[in-house]
């Protein structure tokens, strides 16, 4: 596999080119064949790793893809050696997960209770239907939380923060304007109230 | 020899999330200076009692605050009624309050309570011990019952048209 930027050799299903630091698009589905047959470094680890023969390793192949790739790009390029890193790997780094992964998920759920609240209180006071939205969102970051789905959580997050914010903005803005309004005498201040 | 690489895809993606990084340092700073969190809050608390102020010289009877949900629809939401049961409830009118919004003149204090309790634990720790502690189970009955309210009181029916807005005071 050659990266897509400076177009040098890199390991099969580098996330990020050693080189260069471009970004690789990921096509693990192709990955797997290359592994098999041309790079020898990376059949070398990934027999250590697991200890059985081919047929074993075709099973268990895209699992192994996704987890240590980022590993080999360190390991092999960086040493150069393989014998000596295939012996200390299994007990150096392996059996810990690579930094740069873990950064990605949050270690704690996301507590959906204030995303709850706010929204309740915003489709209380300010604005219903967006507040509605809100609340629908925020059950969306339990049942994700629950699912252990921690990215598909930070989303419904988001997304209900924005809505909270954009109910209580919206609420207050347009019944500041009505309340002028009313007061300037241009729409009839007959019509039933709220607060 | 490790390093370098690490370095290489921290620094790509730190370079993603640039936009990202300059509003996590605004939060972080914030969250780390009290002064600056103290000052929020007596901003924010501020703007609230300007509000509160405003409410209880200005009777929403006299001076309407249109709920835009019913001008468009026509129907009750949850809240109507709140305005006035806000200004029954600084004038210590508690059963006027209730006539009003039944459910908003229970709900009221509370949310102040939590809205200040946030506030208090933010503007101190700058962290948030408060939501661990209320019962999700609880929050989620309030929730089925603010809905279910607010249908009933829009039932043009005798005894659903008590949970109207002053619709108690038809008895007392």
């Amino acid at each position: 596999m050659n990266c897509v930027n400076c177009y040098q050799e890199i390991p099969d299903g580098s996330k990020f080119c050693p080189h260069c630091g471009a970004q690789q698009p990921d096509n693990p589905g192709t990955d797997y064949g290359n592994t098999q047959t041309d790079s020898g470094a990376s059949q070398t680890v990934y027999s250590a790793e697991a200890g059985t023969d081919s047929a074993q390793q075709s099973g268990s192949q895209p699992q192994y893809q996704s987890q240590n790739t980022q590993y080999q790009d360190a390991q092999s390029y960086g040493s150069g050696y393989q014998n000596t890193y295939t012996s200390d790997y299994q007990n150096s780094q392996y059996q810990t997960p690579p930094v740069y992964q873990s950064s990605y998920e949050p270690e704690k759920p996301i507590n959906w209770v204030p995303y709850l609240v706010l929204s309740i209180i915003t489709t209380l006071c300010c604005c219903l239907p967006f507040g509605i939205v809100g609340i629908v969102y925020s059950t969306k970051i339990n049942s994700a939380v629950n699912s252990r789905d921690w990215e598909a959580a930070q989303k419904s997050a988001k997304t209900a923060k924005i809505w909270i914010i954009a109910s209580a903005v919206v609420g207050l803005i347009v019944e500041i304007i009505y309340v002028v309004l009313i007061y300037a005498g241009v729409v009839a201040g007959n019509s039933y109230y709220y607060y | 020899m490790q390093a370098w690489w690490q370095e290489t895809v921290t620094t790509t993606i730190d370079f993603k999330e640039e936009a990202d990084l300059s509003m996590l340092k605004l939060t972080a700073y914030i969250q780390q200076n009290r002064k600056i969190r103290i000052a929020l809050v007596l901003c924010a608390g501020a703007v609230a009692a300007v509000g509160a102020l405003y409410l209880y010289f200005h009777n929403p009877r006299s001076y309407p605050l249109p709920c835009i949900f019913y001008t468009i629809t026509g129907l009750f939401c949850p809240g109507c009624g709140a305005g006035r049961a806000c200004y029954s409830l600084l004038h210590l009118r508690f059963k006027d309050a209730f006539s009003y919004n039944p459910l908003m003149t229970i709900l009221i204090p509370l949310i102040c309570l939590y809205i200040a309790a946030r506030a208090v634990d933010w503007m101190i720790t700058g962290g948030n011990h408060v939501d661990g502690k209320i019962s999700v189970k609880l929050l989620v009955w309030v929730l089925v019952l603010v809905f279910i309210y607010g249908a009933l009181r829009n039932i043009p029916v005798f005894p659903f048209t008590l949970l109207a807005p002053g619709g108690l005071a038809q008895i007392w």
